[in-house]
């Protein structure tokens, strides 16, 4: 007897639809599966035979022939045990399916004939859903994660006899409710512990309104950390579409926490600088999400930015401009989002102090050259925002300025976004997200700022790319303050913060 | 007991009855190939059982059970295979049985043990058109 049912293969951090063909017939009993399994998926095999024989059904003495089609896509991990398991009782007859429509099948089996939680469980249900199948049967650990997807029927499953009783339409299921909101950033504390330093809390307020990267230079001690890992608490909450792609990369790389839940906020990634390519970008054979896809729609923070390997920071280029990044392997190409703010720090030279008020640098020319060229010209030109981060002086370090906190700087951005929503209508989410031709569309000055821009250009040398990016931090500042049209104080201001390359990269040592 | 071959031969008679008992048809005794032996082949219910009898006095030398190895396993299979395809057999049920048979010594009491489909053919490693 033949069987036939519907299941879904992860690739990258999309579904592609597998369909588990599972043929009985006699000769001498054996069990093999074909269509490009991984380990895991042969390992199924032992899993299975346990699963129902301790789910007091019988497994069939026959020989048994899996197979797992399009026979190109390789199938890996142990997603495919459930639908195997199902298709060897529905083609040994175990089963007299009462449900007519297609359904799709996924989920891990334990031995003793339980279901566990496998990844990729949103991906899979918008394939479902996309490929017009109405019901989905997923364990019952990643049911509200299921469920997050509307305009389909999920059900929970705990374990195989209860799947097979609602199939023979003995049992009743119910479907699943949607997951809560979870939280996946750590909280580090408030923006007011940060004593000074005002000049940065402006410029990441900004970045934060327009989603700008941004880099902070600034001898040890003197806050950069501690004003990055506040970020978290001052960026607006991701809207639904974000929060689904969001939570769809975590699922497929397995780092929802158990009982899956919806990712509201954004993400704060901070890798340390000792990662590898493939764990930035994303990568191995089988590629999974690196950090910088995991930060999407959030924020990359590269403490410590001139450690990283150059190799590292070089690939950082693309995804940085598309906002998506396609790995290339063997046996094809997936894509990864990736739209991340990067917000980079680093000391003004190796001994940390060069520029500092109260001790001296000991760097020499040749080491402050080679420390600059790690951070390539390219990399540099794609931040919009540079800032210095300068060491606290006496009197605020001792007395402390009161300051603002985390809460009231986020109602000012929150009004920046939706200030700038209001404008956008096609689709773009940030000041940081336009493309020239959008900054040619919602950043026209009037003529007398735009022989003061050609001024500004012409005396730092900007790139045409500085220029954009220089435009649209304007806009950012003057969406800050609630205006339609650019001002001169934003151009300004914006300047203030594009310059800094030159103090560092170029001054030094010419 | 005198030898190995009387004990075996004892356990393989001692069997015979056993599997006749519970309604097996014997098909063939001591089947031979150049690739291995069956002991006993019979049809049971319809299924071409073939059964690998072990007799044992005592557990010194660990259960009967362990004493098929993987390579005794391929053997079997290879000669189920032989079997199969000299009988011109294709499209039939089949199974791999292990019955143990333990023989006291002194009393001459006889214990059986058989497990049922005790092994199956690993992945694809034997062709077998059928």
């Amino acid at each position: 007897m033949l069987a036939k049912v519907l299941s879904a293969a992860l690739v990258g951090i999309d579904g592609v639809l597998v369909e588990v063909e599972v043929d009985i017939s006699n000769g001498l009993p054996s069990f093999t599966i074909v269509g490009l399994p991984d380990q895991a998926v042969q390992e199924s095999r032992e899993r299975i035979r346990s699963a129902i024989k301790n789910s007091e059904f019988s497994f069939p003495t026959k020989r048994i022939t899996v197979n797992l089609a399009p026979a190109d896509i390789k199938k890996e991990g142990p997603s495919f045990d459930l639908p195997i398991g199902i298709g060897i009782l529905m083609a040994s007859e175990g089963i007299d399916l009462k449900l007519k429509d297609p359904f799709l099948l996924v989920g891990e089996l334990s031995l003793d004939g339980s279901i566990r939680p496998v990844n990729g469980i949103i991906s899979m249900t918008i394939l479902a859903k996309n490929s017009h199948i109405d019901t989905i049967f997923v364990p019952y650990e990643n049911s509200s994660e299921a469920a997050l997807i509307p305009g389909i029927n999920v059900y929970g499953v705990k374990n195989l006899t209860e799947l097979v009783g609602f199939l023979n339409g003995e049992k009743i299921l119910s479907l699943a409710s949607p997951a809560r909101a979870i939280r996946i950033n750590e909280v580090k504390g408030d923006f007011s512990e940060v004593k000074g330093q005002e000049q940065a809390k402006r410029a990441l307020e900004i970045a934060a309104a327009g989603f700008h990267n941004v880099i902070m230079i600034g001898p040890p001690g003197s806050g950069k950390t501690m004003l990055a890992q506040r970020l978290p608490e001052i960026l607006p909450l991701l809207t639904e579409e974000e929060a689904l792609e969001v939570t769809k990369i975590y699922s497929s790389a397995g780092l929802l926490p158990k009982g899956g839940g919806i990712i509201e906020e954004r993400p704060f990634r901070s890798p340390h600088h000792s990662i590898s390519l493939a764990g930035m970008v994303g990568g191995t054979t089988n590629p999974r999400p690196g950090e910088i896809s995991l930060a999407h729609n959030g924020v990359l923070f590269l403490d410590e930015f001139t450690e990283f390997r150059r190799d590292v920071l070089e690939a950082l280029r693309q995804p940085m401009e598309d906002g998506t990044l396609i790995i290339s392997r063997a046996h094809g190409s997936v894509r990864f989002p990736a739209r991340f703010m990067l917000v980079a720090s680093m000391n003004p030279c190796p001994c940390g102090y060069l520029g500092d008020t109260k001790k001296a640098c000991t760097c020499t020319p040749y080491q402050l050259e080679r420390y600059y060229s790690k951070i390539s010209g390219p990399i540099l030109d794609r931040i919009d925002i540079q800032i210095e981060v300068p060491r606290l002086e006496t009197e605020t370090l001792i007395k402390g300025s009161s300051s603002e906190n985390s809460v009231s700087i986020k109602k000012r951005i929150e009004a920046a976004r939706e200030f700038q929503a209001s404008r956008f209508k096609d689709g773009i989410r940030a000041n940081g997200l336009m493309k020239p031709s959008d900054i040619k569309k919602y950043c026209r000055l009037k003529p007398p700022l735009q022989s003061l821009l050609r001024e500004i250009v012409d005396k730092f040398k900007l790139s045409a790319r500085s220029y954009d990016k220089l435009l649209k931090v304007a806009r950012t500042i003057a969406d800050l303050a609630a205006s339609e049209e650019i001002r001169e104080e934003d151009i300004l201001e914006a300047t203030q913060y594009r310059i800094l390359d030159r103090k560092y990269w170029e001054k030094k040592f010419s | 007991m005198k030898n190995k071959r009387e004990l075996g031969s004892l356990g393989e008679r001692r069997a015979l009855e056993y599997l006749k008992s519970l309604g097996y048809d014997i098909l063939v005794l001591n089947f031979y190939s150049r690739r291995g032996e069956i002991d006993i082949i019979a049809q049971d219910k319809g299924v071409i059982s073939f059964i690998e009898v072990k007799t044992r006095t005592n557990k010194k030398f660990g259960i009967p059970e362990e004493s098929i190895t993987p390579k005794k396993r391929e053997r079997i299979i290879r000669t189920a295979l032989y079997y199969l395809h000299a009988r011109g057999w294709s499209r039939v049920s089949c199974r791999f049985d292990v019955l143990t048979v333990n023989i006291d010594p002194k009393t001459g009491d006889t214990e059986f043990n058989l497990t049922k489909d005790a092994f199956q053919l690993e992945g694809d490693s034997y062709r077998y058109v059928g």
